[in-house]
């Protein structure tokens, strides 16, 4: 960080050149009050006093060069901070005692070294279904009620497509349910010769080896295959009577 | 009255003075921006955060800058004022 090293230097150099202008201020202020002196001897009153207005004046622009000192002392040492890190207590290697949990100016505990959990901390973050409004204690039938107006002007046919899109999982659990009971599994490895059984495989000489390999369905269920046909079949449907319904509508 | 004029080009001096070291505070201003830019640019988030109340420190400082100059042009005003009775 040479670069802001040269910065704190420049400020520091500013600093000094605030710092010096102090000398001059002073001496204009003590040239002043010497002429007012002078003007009282030989009885000029008025401007006396309209001198005495150049001592205020010069007075507060010398603390105005104070209070500008000082904004260029903390700029400096804020350069400082930032090149070494946060400086004072708190900051990593500081020495100092950290208390774990701080506690705010109304008394409640503030974040400090993650003593406080962030789910006390914070308040919960709003879930999808709590931003658009739909009580998320209620269970999907209980949605469904809510809902159950909401496109009573549709067609039959379409409340149909929408019902069925809206309860595709429960269409699908129920489906596969209903499915695995009539249907059984083929074992994964069967085989009616045995595991005895060898295959040979001729090779002609001249030509290179062949091999075999032996492709196994792994756990394909019927019951699946019919749930999935479900989704994808409300789905579609829901699909194609919209695709109707805007052909209509025109 | 001499000592008026006297107290007059002290207090010019003084703004001169001031005046060179508002240039100054100025191009250190343009420094801090530049390698604020740069900060930012890199990616250092907690620095150019640092750096940026620097920057605004020193704004604060121009302006402290600023009225001392109008504070000692003022008083320059009165004693030139002075100098009329």
């Amino acid at each position: 960080m040479g670069s802001l090293n040269d910065l704190a230097a420049k400020i520091e150099a500013d600093r000094a050149a605030a710092a010096e202008v102090a000398g001059p201020i002073n001496s204009s202020k003590g040239q002043a009050e010497h002429t007012i002196t002078a003007m009282i001897g030989l009885g000029l009153e008025g401007s006396a006093a309209r001198m005495r207005k150049v001592v205020d004046e010069v007075e507060e622009a010398e603390s105005l060069r104070a209070a500008l000192e000082g904004a260029l002392t903390k700029a400096h040492f804020m350069v400082m901070s930032a090149i070494q890190g946060n400086m004072g207590p708190g900051a990593p290697g500081s020495g100092a005692v950290v208390p774990l949990t701080r506690i705010d100016a109304d008394g409640a505990p503030k974040a400090g070294l993650d003593a406080i959990p962030r789910h006390l901390r914070d308040d919960p973050v709003p879930t999808g279904e709590e931003l658009s409004g739909v009580d998320p204690s209620i269970g999907p039938f209980q949605k469904e009620h809510e809902n159950a107006n909401a496109d009573r002007r549709r067609g039959a046919l379409s409340r149909f497509g929408r019902s069925a899109v809206r309860n595709t999982d429960e269409l699908a659990g129920t489906t596969k349910q209903a499915a695995g009971e009539f249907t059984f599994d083929i074992e994964d490895d069967f085989d009616p010769w045995g595991s005895q059984a060898q295959a040979i495989v001729e090779v002609p000489t001249g030509q290179p080896p062949v091999f075999v390999s032996r492709v196994e369905a792994e756990g394909i269920k019927a019951g699946d295959l019919l749930s999935s046909t479900i989704v994808i079949a409300a789905f579609a449907f829901e699909a194609a009577t919209r695709l109707s319904r805007k052909k209509e509508n025109g | 009255m001499s000592s008026i004029d006297e107290v007059i080009s002290s207090l010019s001096a003084n703004s001169n003075a001031v005046t060179d070291l508002q240039g100054q505070i100025h191009g250190t201003t343009a420094m801090a921006e530049e390698m604020l830019k740069q900060l930012q640019e890199i990616g250092l988030q907690g620095k150019a955060a640092a750096l940026g109340a620097v920057k605004d420190q020193l704004a604060a400082c121009d302006a402290f800058a600023a009225a001392l100059q109008n504070k000692l042009s003022e008083a320059m005003t009165s004693a030139a004022a002075a100098t009329g009775q």
